[in-house]
């Protein structure tokens, strides 16, 4: 078959997988945003809604919207009282304490799932048909479909919250300036709690979505996709929204480019790879704005 | 000196005593470690092999033990992992003072423990790994199952001559010598009997996207496609694979066998080939007990793990009761020449290497049900 072809179909698989790389990304982009903190815990909350997905489906005998709906609103809480034990009491302290905290949550998250769920891999259950949509020389399957629309979806949901709601523009204003937004009457508190819900509620999604997708979870799924997803955050330009939504795109379709071109191998080592690449050349990444800034 | 002083003494010099024989100290028993995967990645095997080999030995102790010794036995979680793998065995060795070590269950797991039991000279005999390399770490180490250049090239012989497949594909896992082994021996003999590997792809260990992958070799629309790779892998591949699109002969290994295959494949392992260890199928009086045995105490059927726990455990038994001691050396050289035992994967006999000498099976998976297609014998192997 012709090489523009596969191309082709590799670029749909690869906005697919990007497409929950942007996901998880943008939870990351948005707590760097307000707090400056790189939460490490992130990816673990992508699992963490996996699974509350996989129980909203096989116990609550929710079908697949409402379970998604619901594992979302456990994330989110999971994110806020992550945010409340965890990183608030450290908020006036160094930034390596926070951090460090931060890859200690991970830790905790997934230790805990697995004392929890079971250390074994979970078949999830599959909550829809399988269908191929043929795309003239090309195909989609329903699942990528639902992955790539279901992002869509809630990429322009959060897009109105940050541009066009009260509740953005204070988000916004926190993330300027801390203690300009305080002076003004905006409950900085209560908006950090925001962030980190919409960004766990965001992460969660992608967790069924990948569970349904890939028809398997496990307490560490969270590992990977939450190092590549930081990737696309600082790629796209971390702390700013359509930076996040690029640079996942962009790592899911270099992917699986790498692998169309040569060695299936080398798949995660250009993930890596591209982020030392950018961080030599544009270090506040594609879409970011000037000025130093210590990660 | 007072009488309670007396007695104070003697009893302080009999647990001088009793603590400086072991024999004296455990009674007379034989302590077997057992490392097993009862969580993680391939939690359906350990869980299988634990079964069988607590059935096992229940029986023996029941019958009397062995040589009028009962058997107590320790069992640790692996969790799949080398690192883990690699500490039991250490604790077995060092705090359990055990006599030998059953497992681990998979290959990695084993090339973790099988040098540690080398160097402290304890006799170590997997029931389950089939990567080549196990039995030339030493003398001391020993397995159950049969090896991986067999299984691969039992596999690809099938291909080519029984289904008469010419091209064939191959997507294996990079990181792990079990799947990386079964690629090499597919490869080679396929391509002995006239075949053609015309496309491979690989990945590593913990990946679940393989859309990539399987789309460059769906583009080649080939025959057969070979996974060798275990069921929490494969399943999501065979799925992946048939969503693409791709309508090839699926071609499995051992490491399918798994009651959690078919959930993790949507129903999609249907049609595929795979070797094995045994078949249910198989009209032995000692097959048959053992099946109807495990069934009712367990509550499911058991796999080719379950059956080779069990067979692990008679080899054990056979050369523990041959050695007449615990003394390493005897049991060492008792499980390189026990011969014909009766088993539930047919009649074992030990070559001094330390692989057991018997048959294969080819299953079919059909209407949800593996059905036994073919049995082969190692025949020049």
């Amino acid at each position: 078959m012709a090489w523009h072809i596969i191309a082709l179909q590799q670029l749909i698989n690869g906005l697919a997988l990007g497409s929950v790389y942007a996901l998880i990304a943008l939870g990351y982009t948005m707590v760097y945003g307000i707090i400056r903190l790189i939460n490490f815990a992130h990816g673990d909350i992508y699992m963490l809604g996996a699974y509350f997905g996989f129980y909203a489906i096989t116990m609550l005998k929710l079908p697949l919207v409402p379970a998604m709906i619901v594992s979302m609103a456990a994330a989110a809480v999971v994110g806020v009282l992550l945010e409340r034990i965890a990183y608030k009491p450290l908020r006036n302290s160094s930034r390596i304490a926070v951090l460090i905290t931060a890859i200690g949550a991970s830790l905790l998250l997934q230790s805990t799932a697995q004392l929890v769920f079971g250390a074994s891999f979970k078949p999830f259950p599959q909550a829809m048909a399988f269908r191929r949509i043929q795309l003239g020389p090309v195909f989609m399957t329903n699942r990528q479909l639902l992955i790539f629309g279901v992002a869509v979806l809630l990429m322009v949901i959060l897009h109105v919250i940050v541009q066009y709601t009260k509740l953005g523009k204070a988000m916004r204003a926190v993330s300027m300036d801390k203690e300009a937004a305080l002076l003004m009457g905006i409950n900085v508190d209560r908006i950090i709690s925001a962030t980190f819900a919409i960004g766990s509620a965001l992460a969660a999604a992608a967790g069924i979505l990948v569970g349904m997708y890939y028809n398997r979870i496990d307490p560490y799924m969270g590992m990977m996709p939450g190092l590549k997803a930081f990737v696309a955050a600082v790629l796209g330009g971390i702390g700013v929204v359509p930076g996040a939504v690029l640079g996942g795109l962009l790592m899911g379709v270099a992917e699986n480019m790498v692998v169309t071109l040569g060695s299936s191998t080398l798949r995660d080592a250009v993930a890596f790879a591209i982020l030392i690449v950018v961080l030599l050349f544009r270090p506040n990444g594609l879409l970011g704005k000037k000025g130093i800034e210590k990660v | 000196m007072s009488s309670s002083k007396w007695k104070t003494m003697v009893v302080c010099t009999f647990l001088v005593i009793a603590l400086a024989v072991p024999g004296f100290a455990q009674g007379d028993v034989i302590k077997i470690g057992l490392i097993s995967s009862l969580t993680g990645s391939v939690s359906t095997y350990g869980q299988s092999v634990r079964n069988a080999v607590t059935m096992a030995v229940d029986d023996i102790n029941a019958a009397g033990g062995i040589n009028g010794r009962q058997i107590s036995l320790v069992i640790l979680d692996d969790k799949g992992d080398g690192t883990e793998a690699a500490q039991a065995a250490r604790r077995l060795i060092d705090r359990e003072n055990v006599a030998l070590i059953l497992g681990p269950v998979i290959t990695p797991c084993v090339m973790a423990v099988a040098p540690i039991c080398q160097a402290a000279g304890i006799p170590m005999l997997t029931p389950t790994g089939t990567g080549d390399q196990i039995t030339t770490v030493g003398d001391y180490i020993f397995r159950g199952a049969y090896k991986d250049s067999f299984q691969g090239s039992i596999m690809a012989q099938f291909a080519a001559l029984n289904l008469g497949l010419k091209e064939a594909a191959i997507i294996y896992d990079v990181a792990n010598d079990y799947s990386v082994g079964l690629r090499n021996a597919f490869k080679a003999t396929f391509e002995e009997f006239g075949g053609k590997v015309i496309a491979e792809e690989s990945y590593s260990t913990g990946d679940t996207d393989f859309s990539a992958q399987l789309t460059s070799l769906a583009m080649r629309n080939p025959q057969a496609l070979f996974i060798p790779d275990y069921y929490s892998t494969a399943g999501p591949i065979l799925m992946q694979a048939r969503l693409m699109g791709m309508d090839s002969v699926m071609l499995g290994v051992d490491g399918w066998d798994s009651p959690d295959l078919s959930a993790l494949a949507g129903g999609f392992e249907e049609g595929g080939y795979i070797v094995n260890h045994y078949s249910a199928d198989v009209d032995s009086e000692v097959t048959q007990t053992f099946i109807k045995r495990y069934t009712e105490k367990f509550g499911q059927a058991p796999d080719a793990l379950a059956a080779l726990g069990y067979d692990g455990v008679l080899i054990m038994a056979k050369a523990l009761e041959e050695a007449g001691s615990t003394d390493p050396e005897a049991i060492k050289h008792a499980l390189g020449t026990v011969q014909n035992i009766e088993a539930v994967t047919g009649t074992i006999n030990m070559d001094p290497e330390g692989t057991p000498i018997k048959s294969a099976v080819i299953l079919k998976i059909s209407g949800g049900k593996w059905e036994l297609v073919d049995q082969i014998d190692p025949v020049g192997r």
